[in-house]
């Protein structure tokens, strides 16, 4: 339709028009918003830089090296697993990019005062953008983490095929702590270094650098069962074991059991859920409370 | 179907609501509205402050943007809201866009609403024309399609061929705001919200501008127009509005409230 044939104008309805919304406009708007606004982003990033979007690919490989040296060869963590650096990678992949689309969404909302004030749009595409950033990078960096379990000689399987189906809960965890903390910060500005220790504590509590074998010999199989709960290190688990197979236990086994993985599950969902409640509350604030 | 479309324009059933409607039937009601800002003394931002400070964030007053403003607003008309600076203008139009939350009061649009509050919204001057266009397109309801479609419409209106691959930190501001405006026109609006933008560009491109909101005008699409240019509003407006802390102090013919409006500015002399 077009503005050509507008006699029909008068047979439109009146629509009330509430002021700002998260979510307005419908699911392809903001989709093209966040589309649009990552694609932007993604172009100015590496603006200045010489590597360019090489640097989205040489980051988790040098923290990958650093970690490598550190737990591999000079403190003996591996505890005899195979493929140590195929699970180390995986771990740093997953991890990372948690921590890149939350980070990035944290201040989203507020770093983008100038639009938020000048338009009327769904405010959700903001931290859905910062999310899309760190998928593409995500998805770049499984390459990579193909090429380097290659070369660590694990054989290739058909359980790698599960990875995108695992990424589900990850994007979905991803977007809900975002848009929780998106919203948080217009209430408060601590959020950020919170945040900060935050992802901190959550790498330790994440089977990063450590197999989770390691848990169950040092502290036995109830704290491999505890730390299980905790729903990025389910899906780093599940990751490392459709990747190299059998020798990592899956998700299901190592919190005991496939109906406690409810557990893990429900507090993604959870999160997503209280996540966009808060956004839809909150983030609308932005445009008066700045 | 554009994205705008999505914002607010359902169809309803025809043939019920223009039997219900005159033939004159308003493009946006505007009914009791106001508006009112907290404006904190010290704010409190982290939760230190919160904790130490628990019932400080109960020191504020509240400024009283809008107070009960109502008018309507017919297809194809232009009404232009004036008033001196701090009168609520722009707060009004902002709740109109939906930019800001009325607290009391009813905002309602017949179809598509496109608010010029500001010119080139999403603009990065990092990037090239293209790029701008879709962004700023985009962010003001088209579909990617519709802003990459429009592209050459919006450059050759612009006159801006010969700097298409021009990064737009490179662009005289005449040129960003010529730019913003050709994007602006290319939005299927039904009722247009200006706010002081229509003082763009050299003389021949402002005569254009005006020339090609006439012919939105006679397509049906209605105007409301905020400025301090008192010529512009008796010029082009059917009706004029005048806003004085947030209140409405008087409507009607445009050329009488331009006259009030210089007796609020300047209360000891004579005009006219």
């Amino acid at each position: 339709m077009t503005v050509g044939e507008t006699p029909r104008r008068e047979l439109l309805e009146l629509v009330d028009i509430t002021g700002p919304r998260s979510f307005v406009g419908g699911w392809r708007r903001v989709a093209y918003l966040s589309y649009l606004m990552a694609r932007t982003e993604w172009k100015l990033r590496f603006f200045d830089s010489l590597l360019g979007y090489l640097w989205t690919l040489v980051r988790p490989l040098l923290v990958f090296g650093v970690l490598y040296v550190v737990f591999s060869m000079i403190i003996d963590i591996d505890a005899g697993v195979p493929h140590y650096p195929a699970l180390l990678l995986t771990g740093m992949v997953l991890y990372l990019f948690f921590v890149e689309a939350t980070t990035r969404a944290l201040t989203s909302v507020v770093d983008s005062e100038n639009l938020v004030r000048k338009v009327h749009f769904p405010l959700i595409a903001i931290p859905a953008s910062a999310l899309l950033i760190a998928m593409f990078g995500l998805a770049l960096n499984m390459l990579v983490l193909a090429f380097f379990v290659l070369v660590n000689g694990v054989e290739p399987r058909l359980s790698w095929l599960e990875l995108p189906l695992i990424m589900v809960p990850l994007i979905v965890l991803a977007l809900g702590t975002s848009a929780a903390l998106a919203a948080l910060y217009v209430r408060a500005r601590d959020v950020n270094p919170i945040w900060e220790v935050a992802t901190q504590a959550l790498f330790y509590v994440t089977p990063i650098i450590y197999p989770i074998q390691l848990v169950v010999t040092r502290a036995g199989e109830g704290a491999a069962h505890l730390l299980m709960i905790n729903p990025l290190a389910a899906i780093v688990q599940q990751a490392r074991h459709a990747i190299v197979g059998s020798s990592q236990p899956s998700a299901a086994a190592a919190i005991g059991g496939g109906t406690r993985l409810l557990i893990p599950i429900g507090i993604t969902v959870a999160i997503a859920v209280i996540g966009c409640w808060l956004f839809a509350r909150w983030a609308a604030d932005t445009v008066e409370d700045l | 179907m554009t994205g705008g479309a999505l914002t607010n324009g359902h169809v309803a059933d025809p043939a019920a609501d223009a039997a219900a409607q005159p033939k004159r039937s308003p493009v946006l009601v505007v009914e009791g509205v106001s508006k009112t800002f907290r404006v904190p003394h010290e704010r409190a931002f982290t939760l230190k402050e919160r904790a130490l400070h628990p019932f400080r964030s109960s020191e504020h007053h509240m400024l009283e943007a809008l107070r009960d403003v109502s008018f309507e607003l017919g297809s194809g008309e232009w009404v232009g809201i004036v008033g001196r600076n701090g009168s609520g203008k722009s707060t009004l139009l902002k709740c109109v866009a939906g930019i800001y939350r009325a607290d009391r009061g009813r905002i309602a649009a017949r179809g598509r609403l496109s608010p010029f509050i500001e010119l080139g919204v999403g603009f990065n001057a990092n990037l090239r024309a293209r790029d701008n266009v879709l962004l700023n397109g985009v962010m003001l309801g088209m579909t990617p399609d519709r802003a990459r479609d429009c592209f050459d419409e919006v450059i050759e209106y612009a006159g801006l061929e010969e700097f298409v691959d021009l990064k737009l930190k490179n662009y005289s501001s005449g040129m960003q705001v010529r730019l913003a405006f050709a994007v602006m026109i290319q939005v299927d609006a039904d009722v247009l919200l200006i706010d002081e933008v229509l003082a763009v560009g050299d003389a021949v491109f402002q005569r254009k501008c005006l020339e090609t909101l006439e012919r939105k005008r006679e397509q049906g699409c209605g105007v409301v127009l905020v400025t301090h240019d008192m010529d512009a509003v008796v010029r082009t407006c059917d009706r004029a509005i005048l806003l004085d802390r947030g209140r409405v102090v008087e409507v009607g013919d445009p050329g009488q409230v331009a006259e009030s409006y210089h007796r609020l500015n300047f209360p000891g002399e004579q005009t006219g």
